[in-house]
């Protein structure tokens, strides 16, 4: 006898996958306006545009702290009693990103390969995530949508890591994405569930989009 | 706890390809608490992730289901733990719903250190809406002798009937075994199944000697004995024990040991309830016939 992975897990994945049906439910009709604002930020990305850090940074912030406390606290708290605590990380990421934001050391000038690859993960975030569930079988009532659910949250906010000009400081803002994702892409492979390989490969193009040296562009935020 | 005329049928429907069993399908599938004589139902319930549904009305509904079957079909031992998640509360849900039917025998454990103990008890009881448990147990030893000096005394005080002590996966069973022999509970809780049976070393038949309960979880090791054992079809000798499905097999293997008390196999669905259930009916395979029952299921 021995511990397997899967026998750390309180709940099962048709329990998990309802979390994102009652979500939805709840929410509604926040899902088109989430879709349409990130949307909106990886075509101006995708334009050449910069939108700035200053407006950006709170904005993004707001959706991790909504998706911290809305989903992660309290949605699936009620059957992982660790994710309270983690959704501390989602208030400490929000906070960083509304302060790095408004101090105005959220730049997004970085060009070259990484900052496509994360304008990749944008529009990952916006187009994929929610179609992995009628992929897989299951009704689109339970897909995943960006600024309301953490797998994509944490994808997009990758994406526009990849966009920003390095400092110690946006490599701060790396930490809990990365984090969660991989924490996520660990907790659906036990599950059995495929799209854990799925959030496996987006974090590892975001840790690349990350790595890939880029120019930055001239101008200011 | 009483037998009603659903769990008769309930088991005596699954004996039906074995003609020779109907007649001892009246007899009550209970086996008697050693520290008091009280019978109890052999198949009880557990709800380890099964009922963590959180707040899922659609999900809530199906583990209301799933109690109200358990229940019509004699009921028994329903286990829980803080560690759970939402079951606690699920269970308080179908309990208040069902109107609190005769038959339960509510169990649940202290996960925390003794100081916090008791108000994690307290809660505990709250999210259940029952009055006092049946039976209290320290979950995976934790802090045990501090623990158990609480529900000694809730006991001796009449909040509680009865006090066990929890292990799983097979570990910690030197720790459970000084457990035992320093300070016998009323029940002790491992898991025990066909293929995990270490405990038939010592700790059963320390149970024995003692007169302590013994109640199994992880019958269906998490459901993978019977995926891995479905499509193969049941020795031509299952009908000896009245078995006509696999969980029946695997059931009938744990609670036919004389040291166990009941099994607590976990499920969301009312089917499966009256599938295990049934494996209380009927004749139970002697030491030679489990013996045989082990060597099968090993040789697939």
């Amino acid at each position: 006898m021995f511990w397997a992975l899967e026998d750390l897990l309180p709940f099962s994945p048709r329990v998990y996958w309802r979390l994102f049906a009652l979500e939805n439910e709840a929410v509604w009709p926040g899902q088109p306006v989430a879709l349409a604002a990130v949307a909106l930020l990886a075509l101006l990305l995708v334009l050449g545009r910069r939108p700035s850090g200053r407006w950006l940074g709170p904005l993004l912030g707001i959706a991790w702290l909504w998706t911290g406390w809305h989903f992660v606290a309290l949605r699936y708290g009620a059957v992982n009693w660790v994710a309270p605590t983690l959704a501390w990380g989602f208030y400490a990421e929000a906070a960083l990103l509304a302060a790095l934001g408004l101090s105005g050391r959220l730049v997004l000038r970085r060009r070259g390969h990484g900052a496509w690859l994360g304008t990749g993960l944008l529009a990952a975030a916006v187009l994929l995530w929610p179609a992995l569930a009628p992929l897989d079988g299951r009704p689109w009532h339970e897909a995943e949508v960006v600024a309301l659910a953490p797998d994509p949250t944490a994808v997009a906010t990758l994406g526009l890591l990849a966009h920003a000009a390095r400092s110690r400081w946006t490599a701060l803002l790396g930490i809990a994405p990365v984090l969660w994702l991989a924490l996520s892409a660990l907790t659906l492979v036990t599950m059995g569930a495929w799209q854990g390989w799925v959030v496996l490969a987006a974090l590892l193009i975001g840790l690349a989009a990350w790595a890939v040296p880029g120019r930055i562009a001239a101008g200011v935020h | 706890m009483h037998l009603t005329r659903r769990a008769v049928l309930v088991g005596g429907g699954a004996l039906l390809a074995a003609p020779a069993l109907r007649a001892s399908a009246a007899e009550p599938p209970s086996r008697l608490i050693p520290a008091t004589g009280e019978p109890m139902p052999s198949v009880g319930i557990g709800s380890w992730i099964t009922f963590n549904v959180g707040d899922d009305p659609l999900l809530r509904a199906e583990c209301r289901a799933v109690m109200a079957a358990f229940l019509e079909a004699g009921g028994g031992i329903v286990d829980s733990s803080p560690m759970y998640g939402s079951s606690q509360e699920v269970i308080g849900d179908a309990l208040e719903t069902l109107g609190r039917p005769p038959g339960l025998f509510s169990a649940d454990k202290v996960w925390t250190d003794a100081a916090d103990g008791p108000s994690q008890i307290a809660e505990t009881t709250r999210r259940w809406g029952i009055e006092r448990f049946d039976l209290l147990q320290v979950h995976n030893l934790i802090d045990w002798e501090a623990n158990l000096d609480t529900l000694a005394a809730m006991k001796e005080a009449g909040l509680l009937r009865y006090t066990g002590v929890t292990t799983s996966h097979g570990r910690r069973h030197g720790a459970l075994e000084e457990v035992m022999r320093r300070r016998p509970p009323d029940f002790v809780q491992l898991t025990y199944n066909i293929v995990d049976r270490e405990a038939e070393r010592r700790l059963l038949p320390l149970a024995l000697e003692r007169g302590i309960a013994v109640i199994c979880n992880r019958p269906f090791q998490r459901g993978r004995l019977p995926d891995r054992l479905a499509g193969r079809p049941l020795p031509a000798w299952a009908g000896e024990i009245g078995v006509s499905t696999w969980p029946q097999f695997l059931l009938k293997f744990i609670i036919s040991h004389p040291a166990v008390t009941a099994a607590i196999p976990a499920t969301r669905r009312v089917d499966h309830v009256r599938e295990n259930k049934s494996a209380a009916f009927g004749p139970m395979p002697d030491a030679a016939m489990r013996r045989l029952m082990a060597a099968h299921v090993q040789s697939l």
